[in-house]
């Protein structure tokens, strides 16, 4: 049986956590999406399929066609799904955290980049 | 990269949101392509709902957007603002929450219910390679036979019928015939749970 949603998020967490720092952006968007999809192959049994609209069961890495510019940040991008904001800044950085109006944008995950510096969006 | 043009679903579902909910705090997040994927993030009341939208697509809908997961898919769709917008105000009426469907194969059915092919076919009164047949087949399958094996699990079978406007009717169907090579005894016998399962 597949485990819960939330206990693969905590393991995503925790592997992207400790995972070496990207280099640059896109090192880092294939970094989220390498090891989120590793840990949905892993623990469910659901068909990889991104392109699907209505919810599978299965979490997915961020798509290209959600992407966002971050006004005076030319060097982030934003990229959004249902529930989240990822930020991942030209250094590698990842930022994820909930949007506004749900709250103030909680972050609940981040990552420096290679450099050290973390995602500055503010 | 600049914001993609405001499409006119978009802002049709925001204004009869704004005029039907003044006080509920509504987010348009625009995506930088064209064609890319539009969110509106709606908080009524402490009711949070998250509507995408993309052209061709259609609307998504997911309450309590996020919590527990993260790039879940839409929970519901909607094939435009009309049906969207009528179950939003359903939704923020009520304070009731979208749910994902949960879709399982015939097997997978019977394993989550503790139930092994054996105990399934002795309820049935057919041979266990019966049941794997009915188990495996990627074709049509008669209503009859779903709905005596889901009794047989100690269950009922219902049928939704979903419409992009948000009515939901369960179907009715006269009794059908059942073909004499999937013909399964009328039975309301069911088996009880197992731990050792098929």
């Amino acid at each position: 049986m597949d485990a819960s949603k939330a206990g693969r998020l905590k393991v995503f967490f925790e592997r992207l956590r400790v995972a070496e720092s990207a280099r640059n952006h896109d090192e880092a968007f294939d970094l989220v999406a390498t090891i989120l999809n590793a840990v949905e192959d892993e623990m469910t049994s659901i068909p990889f399929n991104p392109t699907t609209w209505q919810t599978d069961g299965r979490m997915y890495p961020p798509q290209a066609d959600a992407v966002r510019d971050v006004p005076d940040f030319p060097n982030l991008k934003r990229y959004r799904s249902i529930g989240h904001n990822t930020f991942i800044a030209d250094n590698g950085a990842i930022e994820i955290a909930v949007p506004p109006p749900t709250d103030g944008g909680t972050t609940v995950f981040s990552k420096n980049g290679s450099d050290g510096k973390h995602v500055q969006r503010r | 990269m600049a914001l993609a043009k405001y499409p006119s679903s978009i802002a049709a579902i925001e204004q009869k949101i704004r005029k039907r909910f003044p006080s509920a705090a509504i987010a348009v997040d625009a995506p930088s392509r064209p064609n890319g994927l539009w969110f509106i993030d709606v908080n009524h009341q402490g009711h949070a709902i998250s509507l995408q939208w993309q052209e061709g697509r259609g609307f998504g809908m997911t309450t309590n957007p996020g919590r527990g997961a993260y790039g879940e898919k839409a929970h519901e769709v909607f094939v435009d603002d009309a049906g969207a917008f009528k179950r939003t105000v359903s939704l923020l009426l009520g304070h009731v929450n979208t749910s994902p469907p949960e879709c399982v194969r015939l097997r997978e059915l019977r394993s989550l219910r503790g139930i092994s092919q054996v105990e399934l076919a002795e309820a049935l009164d057919v041979q266990q390679a019966a049941i794997s047949k009915i188990e495996g087949r990627k074709d049509n399958i008669l209503l009859s036979t779903l709905r005596s094996v889901v009794a047989a699990m100690g269950g009922e079978l219902q049928l939704t019928a979903r419409f992009p406007d948000g009515v939901e009717k369960q179907l009715l169907f006269d009794e059908e015939p059942i073909l004499a090579e999937e013909r399964l005894p009328k039975t309301t016998a069911s088996v009880g749970r197992r731990s050792d399962a098929q």
